[in-house]
């Protein structure tokens, strides 16, 4: 790869928008100018353990201490695998979740998973990374040695000079954040406690629905945005999801002209008001599938449905299944007559990475879209 | 295709430490669930008494005296089983001091033929030596000792013999041995629940992987 | 010759013996015993009963006088009291070729089935995502497929005492018993002390 165009890194004064999305989980990588990294959740590069993110920056010759602000959007394991390791690179680093994390249950749930007998991806995480917060915290004052935790309104992260840049929180609400605190507690009550053998047995510790305390960010690039829509659903409670922060007067003006899909661009995570009042006509969208067996976005509706809001709409990866070919007959016939359905795990190498000078002028045209790897226009998605 | 000539495998997890047969009973396992009560039910229990308690259920072997605890399986789908009996078991009565783990593999190779079980004999222990001491010498047992690479206490143990199960077959023992730092009775078996925990795999692969590389070499 | 005492400080001697060398205990035994009685470590101790009795109240620490038969039958060389304690070894035993091996944690659980990801044990083949018929569950299991259950799935052939060699498919939920009140109070002690650090608190 060395010499070509993929390998290269972004020039100082270039805004990247990297976003890699191997059909569970996905990361984004953000280049706001001179050797500033940003990254938002994780997930594994191809055929390996080691974060995208690493993986890619290691590429194209950027040191991982470059990236001084990384965020977990929520607590589902699949936006979060690898983000310890991320963390422990990235040195110079500031770590920022949800406030809806910022609680006595959650760091309960957190050690009561390392004492799991058992793997479990979610909070381990966590707990990583609180212990590289604690063995850093000696060198400073206990006060700023973190997480920070993010809540709507908030400016996460600002620079003047030498390329401006705002990184504003747009969820979760303080709705969502009682709904998270409620959901945590009582997912920490059924861990513990319980009258049946069900309940009583140990076992992993499983998000429910974190959905709802995503945080999607708003980033201001001088006078041009990015809006980036993690995994945050709609709901029905006009207190929570995309419709508070469409209502919301304090979310920053202007419209973007880059648009990450929320939520692998389910049904649930669409909201029109976004597309009217939040985004350039024509902006660019990008999507990261979510393939889990059976279960399958953007279906071929939801890629209709993107496609009828813009045409420049692009996906990390085709949101297709693949089977596994077992050497041994025996194991290939057993699997058949045992499962209802048996798919790999989804792996792949698609990003869309997204890379404009920061001086160049307004509008979606600007930018300069690559498709790495499996990545691929979303009308392709489902061929 | 090593796969296929195991005839017989085994694993065992055995603790040095001072024990309390009697506690462990097949009704006990149950009562915490950590069996269920069929499998309790159907135990085939040989004693329980304070000095000695064995019995097997679901095909898994208990041995327990004042001061060793033998759990055992020839059956590879309760290996993890097991560990996992081991971590409830312990977990519960975590004030239990043990002193020492091994995790043990046993396997039974069924050889190519008769020529060949004589060959690997010659090689790994040949007979030159014995010219003029012993008549027709034959290998009966031989064991292997080295240090453990992962720079813990303990040993990894190896005996190889001719299989007294197989024929033309070759016996093949690995144990894994861990001393711990535990010695008295204040601290408990927390060091021995996390080696378990995280070595039990690695362990069970390990062996297997260094028995196949020995009938490779041989 | 090492002292049989000394070797017994490893922990698996007394299983070394037992699976290989069936022979020999079978020749230790009385001439009327027959292999069941093997299996019941106190008849057979009542057989031998002028020369050996159980001690009360003693540790079962090998006398350092004491020497060992394969581990199995200890003869006296003093007073001390003895453990018998041998080891029943059955003509056949279970045996399980594996083919292919997987952990799984259930993801979601529906009226009659559940879906799961699968991680190969042996890292041998990708990860999978499945979907279970729950019949699929043994019954005594059903109670236990929940979302984050985690159970073992094994396939290969299975050889039962006599030798019947049989394609199986085997599930089994893993069963650790729950989170005491201890394990409770420390991880909460623990997160605590680690919110403590963090300047939580």
């Amino acid at each position: 790869m060395a010499g070509s165009s993929s390998s290269r890194k972004p020039d100082d004064d270039e805004i990247e928008i990297s976003i890699f999305g191997p059909g569970y989980g996905e990361c984004i990588l953000l280049h706001l100018g001179f050797g500033y990294w940003a990254a938002i959740d994780s997930c594994p590069a191809f055929n390996s353990s080691e974060p995208a993110a690493l993986h890619y920056l290691s590429s194209i010759g950027v040191d991982p201490e470059c990236i001084r602000l990384i965020l977990a959007t929520h607590w589902h394991d699949d936006h979060i695998r690898g983000i310890s390791d991320i963390f422990l690179a990235a040195k110079n680093s500031k770590f920022y979740c949800s406030a809806a994390l910022r609680s006595q249950e959650f760091t309960d749930l957190v050690i009561l998973s390392k004492k799991l007998m058992t793997d479990d991806p979610g909070t381990n995480e966590f707990n990583k990374v609180m212990r590289i917060l604690g063995e850093r915290g000696g060198r400073q004052r206990k006060a700023s040695i973190g997480p920070e935790f993010v809540i709507a309104g908030q400016v996460m992260a600002r620079r003047d000079q030498p390329l401006p840049f705002e990184l504003h929180a747009l969820s979760p609400s303080s709705a969502s954040l009682t709904l998270a605190f409620n959901e945590i507690k009582s997912c920490l009550e059924n861990t513990t406690a319980g009258k049946t053998v069900r309940q009583r047995t140990k076992k992993r510790i499983v998000a429910q629905e974190p959905n709802h305390v995503a945080i999607a960010l708003w980033l201001k690039l001088g006078d041009r945005a990015v809006l980036l829509g993690s995994d945050l659903e709609e709901s029905a409670n006009p207190s929570t999801g995309w419709t508070v922060i469409a209502d919301s007067l304090v979310r920053p003006s202007g419209r973007a002209d880059v648009f990450k899909i929320a939520h692998h661009g389910s049904e649930t995570a669409h909201q029109p008001r976004v597309w009217e009042e939040m985004l350039e006509d024509e902006s660019i969208a990008a999507v990261t599938p979510f393939i889990n067996g059976r279960l399958q976005i953007p279906s071929e509706s939801d890629v209709r449905r993107i496609l009828s809001c813009t045409r420049r709409a692009y996906i990390t990866s085709p949101v297709k299944t693949k089977r596994t070919r077992w050497a041994n007959k025996t194991v290939e016939k057993t699997i058949n007559d045992t499962v209802l359905s048996i798919y790999e795990f989804p792996q792949s190498t698609g990003q869309i990475r997204l890379r404009r000078k920061h001086s160049s002028s307004n509008g979606a045209a600007n930018w300069n879209v690559e498709l790495l790897g499996s990545a691929c226009e979303l009308h392709l998605a489902h061929k | 295709m090593l796969d296929s000539s195991i005839k017989v495998e085994s694993a065992a997890i055995v603790l040095l430490g001072s024990f309390n047969p009697k506690i462990f009973h097949p009704a006990w396992l149950a009562s915490e669930n950590m069996v269920t009560k069929q499998e309790s039910e159907s135990a085939e229990i040989s004693v329980v008494h304070p000095e000695v308690t064995a019995f097997t259920m679901n095909k898994i072997q208990y041995e327990i005296t004042r001061d060793r605890f033998v759990i055992q399986t020839t059956y590879s789908p309760s290996f993890n089983v097991m560990k996992d009996l081991v971590l409830g078991m312990f977990g519960l009565l975590h004030y239990t001091p043990v002193h020492a783990l091994g995790l043990n593999r046993e396997f039974h190779f069924l050889l190519e033929s008769e020529d060949a079980w004589h060959r690997l004999g010659h090689k790994v222990a040949p007979k030159d030596i014995w010219e003029g001491i012993l008549e027709k010498p034959g290998t009966r047992k031989l064991i292997v000792e080295g240090v453990r690479s992962d720079g813990r206490e303990g040993c990894v143990r190896i005996e190889f013999a001719p299989s007294a199960r197989i024929h033309p077959g070759l016996f093949f023992a690995i144990n894994d041995h861990f001393q711990l730092a535990s010695k008295n009775a204040a601290s408990g078996c927390q060091e021995m629940l996390d080696l378990v925990r995280h070595e039990w795999g690695a362990s069970i692969e390990r062996s297997k992987a260094a028995a196949f590389k020995f009938l490779e070499r041989t | 010759m090492t002292s049989r005492s000394s070797a017994l400080e490893s922990p698996s001697d007394m299983f070394y013996q037992s699976s290989n060398e069936a022979g020999l205990f079978d020749s230790e035994l009385p001439a009327s015993s027959t292999l069941e009685e093997t299996r019941r470590p106190l008849l057979y101790l009542e057989k031998l009963a002028p020369k050996y009795k159980l001690p009360v109240g003693t540790n079962n620490s090998p006398s350092p006088g004491a020497t060992y038969d394969n581990g199995m039958v200890l003869e006296l060389q003093d007073s001390a009291p003895p453990l018998v304690f041998p080891k029943p070894l059955p003509p056949q035993l279970d045996h399980f070729q594996p083919l292919q091996s997987w952990e799984g944690v259930v993801n979601n659980v529906e009226e009659h089935a559940f879906s799961t990801t699968l991680r190969d044990r042996l890292k041998k083949s990708p990860d999978q995502v499945a979907e279970f018929p729950l019949e699929e569950v043994s019954l005594v299991d059903r109670e236990l497929v929940h979302p984050g259950a985690i159970f073992y799935w094994d396939i290969g052939y299975s050889e039962d005492k006599t030798g019947q060699r049989i394609r199986a498919s085997l599930i089994k939920f893993r069963r650790l018993p729950a989170w005491t009140t201890r394990e409770i109070e420390n991880a909460k002690r623990d997160a605590s002390k680690m919110r403590e650090n963090l300047g939580w608190e």
